[in-house]
């Protein structure tokens, strides 16, 4: 199985390529392609970041193969890991408006070329934000089942830890989604917790005592008035550790939150959730997860039928995803995820009128 | 038949000529190529153009949608210099083959095929044929069926 990494020299793309090979993810006859941009930064390094890895990896590597233009995009999976990120530095303001235009007209691109020159089934990853607005352009082009957004799985995979932090247990005896945006809309579905070793009766105490009395309905107020108290406080540090008081689902949006406001980024954690999904087509597995992907009615919410992308558990397997396993959720959950699901669509379909097309 | 005009669904053969670096490992980074996606060769040799080290010619059957994977991914390896892939009944896919029969049969290749060829099979000889690889193929069928005791086709060009 071909990988390629669109972005592979960004803080992301590396990881990726690092955590691919580190993992032992793909054969050493797979070929893992970098792909940077023809007449920028990246094309000169994207060289030399194959010429690094070599000398890393020689034992182990895959085949490298460089490539610098869209069309030139060969593989089986496609992870979407360029263009520009969200401002790092505390209290930059965060122009989404021009985030979105600049990483549309990429999505764009490289949409166009895969629906060209492509096999017409590589499974399309979108690591690159805002993730929503790059899986519905990539699958207006390409197919729904075939692109899917990793934002969801990352929110999950957080969720999850923070839930087994509070519980002092390790990560893999929780279970869980986290749906909606991936971003400041992000729903945890706490309906979906389970935790191994407790029994339903169990579980739903324990669940209740993480709750800590609240529902969702007051998420996004915590979440603004969280961000407002971290942007306050001038010492790191104690920023961190404020986090460490809140409750799980809190905490799942606001730690990465101040992760990224601190200038360390949180590529390390987006290219292992990103590799997980690799290693599973690598090794023909279906997997259930929580993605980013374009619904057509696959799921309900607030009695309406859903259309348009929004993160909720699915069956990823080696063609993409196909099942939606949202199943009748709670009324809090049912209706943040709604709310999510109308914040995305008033963000994606402003550029979705011309078909997508920049 | 051009394979624009071929139905895309239906497998059928094909013909590449590949020039890769003379070095451990080509053959097997471009057969990982087919491997990996199913495909398996029915023909394959290596030093195909006069002898040249690191020239490979083989032939498979696939879709032409498969045909196009392959011809990108293929073409993608660092160790494929050269790449020249043609439906297997392209006229500029041509070959040789030397057929020999059983002491005194007579053998020469269908009418309808057009090919140069000589020699006597009856009086012991080989018959050598030159043409496109569709028809030389042919021949080697016909002999095939006729009984021939050896036959030995090679991929004299692809272009």
């Amino acid at each position: 199985m071909d990988v390629a990494v669109i972005g592979a020299t960004g803080a992301v793309g590396r990881q990726v390529c690092t955590q691919l090979i580190e993992r032992r993810a793909l054969p050493t006859t797979a070929r893992l392609q970098l792909v940077g941009r023809r007449g920028g930064r990246s094309e000169a390094a994207t060289h030399g970041y194959r010429a690094d890895l070599i000398d890393a990896y020689d034992e182990v590597a895959p085949l490298f193969d460089v490539a610098l233009d869209p069309e030139e995009v060969v593989a089986d999976v496609v992870v979407v890991a360029s263009g520009a990120t969200i401002a790092t530095r505390p209290g930059e303001s965060v122009d989404r408006a021009a985030l979105a235009r600049t990483n549309h007209a990429m999505f764009a691109a490289y949409a166009d070329a895969l629906a060209e020159h492509g096999a017409g089934d590589e499974v399309v990853i979108v690591v690159t934000n805002p993730v929503e607005l790059g899986v519905a352009t990539m699958a207006a082009r390409l197919g729904r089942h075939r692109v899917i957004g990793m934002g969801a799985w990352l929110d999950t995979l957080r969720f999850r830890r923070e839930i087994a932090h509070s519980l002092g247990v390790r990560r893999q005896r929780i279970g869980g989604f986290v749906a909606g945006q991936h971003g400041d809309d992000a729903v945890p579905l706490w309906s979906s917790v389970r935790i191994r070793g407790l029994v339903e009766g169990e579980r739903a105490r324990t669940v209740g005592e993480l709750r800590g009395g609240r529902d969702l309905a007051g998420l996004p107020g915590e979440i603004a008035a969280a961000q407002a108290r971290l942007l306050a406080e001038r010492d790191s540090g104690r920023a961190f550790a404020m986090v460490e008081t809140w409750p799980p689902d809190l905490r799942t949006v606001t730690r990465p939150w101040l992760t990224h406001q601190s200038g360390a980024r949180t590529a390390v954690g987006t290219a292992n959730a990103t590799v997980d999904l690799i290693s599973a087509l690598a090794e023909g597995r279906e997997i259930v997860m929580a993605g980013q992907v374009d619904l057509a009615g696959e799921a309900t919410l607030a009695g309406q039928r859903v259309h348009g992308v929004l993160g909720v558990p699915v069956v990823f397997g080696p063609e993409g995803w196909t099942d939606v396993l949202l199943g009748e959720l709670p009324p809090d959950e049912d209706a943040l995820l709604a709310r999510a699901a109308r914040r995305i669509a008033a963000v994606v379909e402003p550029f979705m009128r011309d078909g997508g097309r920049p | 038949m051009t394979e624009q005009a071929a139905d895309p669904s239906v497998p059928r053969s094909w013909v590449a000529l590949v020039e890769c670096l003379d070095q451990p490992g080509a053959l097997m980074a471009l057969a990982s190529v087919f491997a990996e996606r199913g495909v398996n060769f029915t023909s394959l040799a290596t030093g195909a153009l006069d002898g040249r080290p690191g020239a490979i010619s083989l032939t498979f059957v696939a879709t032409a949608r498969q045909c196009q994977v392959l011809r990108r991914a293929a073409g993608r390896l660092t160790v494929v210099t050269s790449l020249v892939l043609r439906p297997f009944d392209h006229p500029g896919a041509r070959a040789a083959g030397v057929v020999r029969m059983p002491p005194g049969i007579a053998f020469r290749p269908p009418a309808e095929v057009d090919v140069m060829w000589s020699g006597d099979s009856a009086a012991g000889q080989p018959v050598l044929v030159e043409g496109t690889l569709a028809a030389v193929a042919a021949v080697a069928a016909a002999a095939r069926e006729a009984g021939a005791l050896t036959i030995g086709t090679v991929i004299s060009e692809v272009r």
